[in-house]
C-alpha cells in the first residue's frame, strides 16, 4: 500500500468535527483588529517621519504604566505592595548608553532555506539557531563561525547558550523530547533528560527546564548532575522553569487548580526577606488558582519560591502572566488582560523592589539583559530593543512582508550591542530567517 | 462617509468569516486535536484577517487565503513558546473531562500529535482536508516535492508511534466501508 492509499485510510477515523461548541468570537476579532489597525497607522506615521534615515531608529516613550500606583480597590493584585527592599541586591549602575542605531544581517544557512534563532549568550559572542534542511539542524554561532550540532532531527533545538559556549535544549526522539547540553559539534543527553526540556543555562553551568507536560520544573546543578524538582506551591497543577540568572535565581510560572490552593502550610510561601512582595502572596496563589490562571514565579537561589507581583494599570486587569527571562535581577515576562480584546503586554520586574511594570507598546517581550533592556517586538510587528522608555526599532534586514510580516528580537547581549532574532523573508513567502543585529 | 464605508466593510467581513467558521474550526481542530486550542488559532487568524481586510477582500481565493493564515498560525515558530497562552483560558478540570472519542481515535490522535508539527500539517491537510499536493505546497511555502517527502516521513513517524496499533485503523476503516 503506498502513501496515497495508506494516508487517508489510517487518518480517516480522525475526520471529525471539534468536540466542543465554538468559542470563536467574530465581534471580538473586529474589536481587536480595529485596535491593531489603529496602532499600525500610528506606527506608519512614525516610520514615515523617520524615513530618510539610513537606519530606522524611532525612540518613543511607550510606558507610563510603570509609574502608576496600583489602585487600592481591594483586588488581590492591588493589595500586594512592593517590598521596602532593605538591601539593593542587584547593582543598578549603568555604564553604557542606550544604542541609537543598528545594522542587521542573516545568520548563515548551509544548504539554504528557513532558519530560526533562539538564544544569545550574555557576551553576544555565541548564538544558537536552527536550519531546516533534511530536518531541524541546531547550529552554534561563535563570532561569525558556525558549528552544526549533531545531525538534523525531528524537532531539535538549542534554547539557551552561556558565555562559555555551552548550550542546552532538546532533541526529539520518537515519542518526545530529550533534554541535552551541547558544546561544539557534540551534544549529550542530560541525566534524567528523557521526556524533559532544558530551557536555560547560566554562566556557572546550572541548567533549568522542566517536563514536557510542564508539571515539574527542574534544576540540574551541572551537565552531569541528576535533576532536582523545584518546590511548588500547594495546588499547583502546572509549572515550568524558563530561565536562570547568574546568581542562581530561577524564573518561570505556576498554574493552580480550579478548586483553589490552601496556602496555610505552603512550603513555598512568600519570603519577605527575599526582596519580593510579602504578605498577600499566599492569598494571591489561591485567588489566581480559582481562575485556573498562570502566575509568574521565582525560585531564589536560597530560600522558598514566591509569586511575582501581578502587573496592573488603570483600567487593566491582568489574569494571566508569566516570567520568561532573567538577568541581573531584571525579569521579563508576558501578561494577558481580562477584556473583550484580550490585550497582551510585556512585563518587567525589578527584583530589587519586586515591582512589576507593564510595557504596553511591546507585543512580545522575549529576552532581557543586565540593564533590564528587553528584546522583543512592537505592536506594529517590528523587532525592537527597549529600556522601558525608549524603543529602538531594529532594521528589517529583509523586505517586510505586508501579508505575514512580523520581525522580532529574541535576545540581547549584556552590553546591548548585539541582538538576535527572526525576520520574515518576503522573497520566500514569509518564511523565517535568523538574523543578528549589531548596534551602537 | 468613512464610517458608512467602515460599517459596510465590517459587515462584509463578518459575513465572510461567519460562513468560513465551521470549515476553519474543523481544520484547526484536525491540526491540533484540541477544540479550545483550535478556537484560539481561529480567533488569531480571523483577527489578523480583519486587520488586512481592506487589502485582502478582493483576493480571488479568499477562503484559501484565510486557511493559509490559519495553518501558518499553527506552524509559526513564535507560537511554540507562546502556545501555552490560551486566549480563552481553560480550567484543568475541564481538560480532564472524558471526550466522546472512541479508543481508536484517542490512540490515533495521540500518535499524530507526536508527529513533528510540519509533517502533521501535511498529513492533515492532504488526507483529512483532501487538499492536493500543489495547494498544500503553496500553503506551506515549499515545493510539491517537499510535501511528498514530508508526507512520507510523517506517515512513517505515525506508523512508528502507532506500533502494534498501526493496522487497527485500516481494519476499522475497511469495516466501515
Amino acid at each position: 500500500m503506498n502513501d496515497e492509499e495508506y494516508g487517508p485510510r489510517i487518518l480517516r477515523p480522525l475526520d471529525e468535527e471539534p468536540d466542543a461548541p465554538s468559542r470563536v468570537d467574530v465581534a471580538a476579532a473586529v474589536v481587536a483588529g480595529s485596535r491593531s489597525r489603529r496602532r499600525r497607522r500610528v506606527a506608519a506615521t512614525a516610520a514615515a517621519a523617520a524615513a530618510g534615515l539610513a537606519i530606522a531608529s524611532v525612540p518613543v516613550v511607550i510606558s507610563q504604566a510603570g509609574q502608576t500606583t496600583p489602585d487600592a480597590a481591594g483586588r488581590p493584585s492591588a493589595s500586594a505592595k512592593p517590598s521596602p527592599s532593605p538591601k539593593q541586591q542587584y547593582d543598578r549602575t549603568m555604564d553604557v548608553a542606550f544604542p541609537t542605531s543598528c545594522t542587521g544581517e542573516a545568520l548563515p544557512v548551509p544548504g539554504g532555506g528557513q532558519s530560526h534563532a533562539s538564544a544569545l549568550d550574555p557576551t553576544g559572542r555565541y548564538a544558537t539557531y536552527r536550519t531546516y534542511v533534511d530536518g531541524r539542524q541546531p547550529i552554534i554561532w561563535h563570532d561569525g563561525t558556525i558549528t552544526k550540532v549533531g545531525t538534523p532531527g525531528d524537532d531539535d533545538g538549542l534554547y539557551s547558550i552561556n558565555s562559555n559556549g555551552v548550550a542546552v535544549g532538546i532533541v526529539w526522539k520518537g515519542t518526545g523530547p530529550v533534554a541535552i547540553a551541547a558544546e561544539g559539534a557534540k551534544s549529550a543527553q542530560l541525566p534524567g533528560g528523557k521526556g524533559r526540556e532544558a530551557r536555560a543555562i547560566n554562566d556557572h553551568g546550572v541548567i533549568v527546564g522542566g517536563s514536557f507536560d510542564e508539571d515539574a520544573p527542574l534544576r540540574w546543578a551541572s551537565r552531569t548532575s541528576q535533576p532536582e524538582k523545584l518546590p511548588l506551591p500547594k495546588g499547583a497543577t502546572r509549572a515550568m522553569a524558563y530561565d536562570i540568572d547568574t546568581d542562581g535565581t530561577i524564573v518561570g510560572y505556576v498554574e493552580t487548580g480550579a478548586a483553589g490552593a490552601p496556602s496555610g502550610a505552603d512550603p513555598a510561601k512568600p519570603s519577605p526577606s527575599a526582596g519580593g512582595t510579602p504578605g498577600a502572596e499566599g492569598t494571591k496563589v489561591r485567588a489566581d488558582g480559582a481562575r485556573g490562571g498562570r502566575i509568574a514565579y521565582v525560585w531564589p537561589a536560597k530560600g522558598p519560591g514566591r509569586v511575582l507581583e501581578r502587573p496592573t494599570a488603570p483600567g487593566v486587569t491582568i489574569d494571566y502572566y508569566d516570567a520568561r527571562g532573567i538577568s541581573n535581577g531584571w525579569v521579563v515576562g508576558f501578561a494577558a488582560a481580562v477584556g473583550d480584546d484580550r490585550a497582551t503586554y510585556g512585563v518587567r520586574w525589578d527584583l530589587n523592589t519586586g515591582k512589576a511594570e507593564l510595557l504596553p507598546g511591546l507585543e512580545w517581550s522575549n529576552g532581557i539583559n543586565q540593564y533590564g533592556w528587553i528584546a522583543g517586538m512592537t505592536e506594529d510587528n517590528h523587532a525592537a530593543l527597549t529600556d522601558g522608555k525608549r524603543v529602538l526599532r531594529l532594521p528589517d534586514v529583509f523586505a517586510f512582508d505586508k501579508q505575514y510580516g512580523m520581525n522580532w528580537a529574541e535576545a540581547v547581549s549584556d552590553d546591548g550591542r548585539t541582538l538576535i532574532g527572526n525576520v520574515d523573508d518576503a522573497d520566500r513567502d514569509g518564511l523565517q530567517q535568523a538574523v543578528v543585529w549589531r548596534c551602537s | 462617509m468613512a464610517s458608512t464605508k467602515n460599517t459596510k466593510r465590517d459587515a462584509e467581513y463578518t459575513e465572510f468569516v461567519s460562513a468560513q467558521l465551521t470549515s476553519l474550526r474543523r481544520t484547526a481542530y484536525l491540526l491540533c486535536g484540541d477544540a479550545h486550542r483550535a478556537d484560539d488559532l481561529v480567533q488569531q487568524a480571523i483577527t489578523k484577517l480583519y486587520v488586512r481586510w481592506h487589502r485582502t477582500r478582493d483576493v480571488v481565493h479568499l477562503d484559501r487565503y484565510v486557511r493559509t493564515m490559519l495553518v501558518r498560525e499553527f506552524l509559526d515558530e513564535r507560537r511554540l513558546s507562546w502556545a501555552k497562552v490560551r486566549l480563552f483560558g481553560r480550567t484543568p478540570d475541564e481538560s480532564r473531562q472524558p471526550e466522546p472519542n472512541t479508543e481508536l481515535r484517542l490512540v490515533l490522535r495521540d500518535a499524530l500529535e507526536r508527529v513533528p508539527r510540519r509533517q502533521r500539517a501535511v498529513l492533515v491537510l492532504r488526507f483529512l482536508c483532501d487538499l492536493p499536493v500543489d495547494e498544500v505546497a503553496h500553503l506551506l511555502g515549499c515545493s510539491p516535492g517537499t510535501v511528498k517527502s514530508q508526507t512520507s516521513h510523517g506517515l512513517a513517524a505515525l506508523r512508528r508511534h502507532l506500533g502494534d496499533a498501526a493496522d487497527i485503523p485500516l481494519i476499522a476503516a475497511a469495516r466501515r466501508v
